[in-house]
């Protein structure tokens, strides 16, 4: 009798254990929940989300965790009812690449430009007034000046 | 190349980078096209309001029409006549299914007597089907041919226009109104 007992006691709290999520499950659903954009709002994750298709969208990615799928299998999930868009950020393959590499590219070739102008700067380049120039300059500085002006400069 | 060229590109990339940024921000919105569209549907079963369970699979053969719906939606209150209506006139060439989104069954349970909806009602408690095929809210409709492919995906309210075209497209002999 205490035996039966025993085993029914067992059976009881594995099965109240077996609805319930680990942390490794729950801190899985709540990353994978962060890489997908709540569809019915405006700029949440469906982890931040308390909407109700977020929860559910949540449930889901617990359920298929528990099932034994892969991240890229429950993302692919959802890409595949939703769409790309449903992702938070970019695919590193085909036009996402591309909003991946932008950034960095236009960073290089700016940088580059940058640099280019700083040197041009340092670089006499042949533009400066030569001697003679500045010489008939300053003497017509001298010619139109006022005469007090003129003397003080003399 | 000329200096005088080179020297323009930059302002020229500025250029076409602010043009295509506003042509993004500008261009009038796109309904959302779901990936399923030309794909085999979902499979669901669900129990309905009145009792008893609707498979897809069951129904695998006919053309179906499945509206996910709230009662709590204004545009779902608009178009339910009119679905209705085109449900009791071609009710035995296509299966019309209403699906419930987001919604208590006993607020589901009035609306469907407030607007006598006579086609079966299913509900979807934790929204996994709603889910399965990317509804992102209500009303949002899905039009499946006899051989199990989504033709068409309607977002927002369905007009007796679209029900014609989109039924025609799925086998069912539309007549003309």
């Amino acid at each position: 009798m205490k035996l039966l007992l025993a085993a029914l006691l067992w059976l009881l709290a594995s099965l109240a254990l077996a609805g319930r999520w680990t942390p490794a499950e729950e801190a899985r659903a709540l990353a994978l929940g962060n890489d997908l954009r709540c569809p019915v709002c405006a700029g949440e994750t469906v982890s931040q989300s308390t909407a109700a298709l977020a929860r559910h969208m949540l449930g889901q990615i617990k359920s298929q965790i528990r099932s034994g799928r892969s991240d890229p299998q429950i993302l692919a999930y959802f890409v595949a009812r939703y769409g790309r868009n449903i992702l938070l950020t970019p695919p590193h393959s085909g036009l996402g690449l591309l909003i991946w590499l932008l950034p960095a590219a236009a960073l290089l070739v700016g940088g580059g430009l940058y640099l280019r102008y700083l040197r041009r700067q340092d670089q006499p380049d042949g533009s400066a007034p030569p001697e003679e120039r500045l010489a008939e300059v300053d003497r017509l500085i001298r010619e139109n000046s006022p005469p007090e002006l003129g003397r003080e400069h003399r | 190349m000329s200096r005088r060229v080179l020297r323009w590109w930059p302002v020229a990339l500025a250029t076409l980078i602010v043009l295509a940024l506003a042509y993004g921000l500008l261009k009038p919105g796109q309904s959302p096209v779901t990936p399923l569209v030309g794909q085999t549907a979902p499979a669901f079963s669900l129990p309905t309001l009145r009792g008893g369970k609707i498979s897809l699979a069951a129904l695998h053969g006919r053309p179906v029409v499945v509206n996910f719906w709230a009662s709590w939606c204004v545009p779902c209150q608009q178009e339910t006549p009119t679905l209705e209506r085109f449900a009791a006139r071609y009710g035995k060439q296509a299966a019309f299914l209403g699906v419930t989104f987001s919604d208590p069954v006993a607020d589901a349970r009035r609306f469907v007597q407030q607007y006598g909806i006579s086609y079966p009602v299913l509900i979807d408690h934790r929204s996994d089907t709603a889910i399965n095929y990317g509804v992102t809210g209500v009303p949002e409709t899905f039009f499946i041919n006899a051989q199990g492919v989504i033709v068409y995906h309607a977002v927002g309210p369905l007009t007796a226009a679209l029900l014609r075209k989109e039924l025609a497209r799925i086998g069912v002999a539309v007549r003309p109104s």
